[in-house]
């Protein structure tokens, strides 16, 4: 009977790891906390400041003069990505899968962090220096 | 008494059964939903707002800003927001416990966070609710 006692971690070889030890969990719980305080700011700032007020290019223009608003978008585009991708990431390697598909699953979510950085701080620049690096 | 002593063997070799979940474990199903679910509107919402800001077309985000003033999507924020309390309060609960906080109140610590998500929601709520029928 399977108990407390006599179960087993998985070796090391049938866990495979990103090889980076316990960064991504505790980067998790830090990001979890940053994240309460910036999402309460975004929130504040973009809908209960001045509930039913309509959002427009101009007015975000405007807002964004503050540099520590800029700050707080980019760092939170940041930190919500990581807690995310991480997050969907650990749901999936729970399912305890080979090397090979636990490093291409590591590789998307890397990568998909980094287009989805890239895409969403591209989009802070019209609003901050008046042009994007790219548009669509 | 040996049936039910046999089933209760086979049921505790099954752990991830849903018949054998308490509390604790439909706490950790539903953060986990939750979770996916926020990663999906995550993306979403950068793809959006990002594509919209960098449109050819001046004013595609004025219009998507329009669009999300309607009652559907008013709405959906609201239901999104109950995620994000759960997500959250259920989150510093389990943070405590990483640092060995309560643990033995675990089920206490849930109704604390319950309380306070459910009083975040209501508060969220009271304010947004009325856009959608305005």
């Amino acid at each position: 009977m399977a108990t407390l006692e006599n179960a087993k971690p998985a070796s090391a070889a049938a866990r495979p790891s990103a090889g980076v030890g316990s960064w991504p969990w505790v980067i998790q719980r830090l990001s979890a906390v940053l994240l309460i305080v910036f999402l309460g700011v975004h929130w504040w700032i973009s809908h209960f400041a001045s509930v039913g007020e309509e959002i427009t290019f101009i007015g975000v223009t405007d807002r964004l003069k503050e540099a520590i608003l800029v700050f707080v978008d980019g760092g939170m585009l940041l930190i919500a990505l990581y807690h995310a991708l991480n997050g969907a990431r650990n749901v999936i390697l729970d399912f305890t899968l080979g090397r090979r598909t636990t490093f291409v699953i590591n590789a998307f979510f890397i990568i998909l962090g980094i287009v989805a950085f890239i895409y969403g701080l591209n989009a802070l620049l019209p609003f901050t220096t008046g042009t994007a690096l790219f548009y669509r | 008494m040996y049936k039910s002593a046999q089933r209760r063997e086979r049921n505790l070799n099954t752990p991830l059964w849903p018949g054998n979940y308490r509390l604790g474990m439909w706490m950790w199903l539903l953060h986990r939903v939750t979770g996916l679910i926020l990663v999906l509107y995550l993306l979403v919402h950068i793809f959006v707002i990002s594509s919209s800001v960098v449109a050819k077309d001046g004013k595609a985000f004025n219009d998507v800003m329009e669009l999300f003033r309607s009652p559907a999507f008013i709405i959906g924020e609201v239901l999104l927001m109950a995620a994000v309390f759960y997500h959250t309060t259920n989150g510093i609960r389990i943070l405590l416990f990483d640092l060995g906080i309560g643990v033995r109140h675990q089920k206490g610590l849930f109704w604390a966070a319950m309380v306070v998500a459910v009083g975040a929601w209501i508060a969220g709520a009271y304010f947004l609710v009325p856009l959608a029928f305005k």
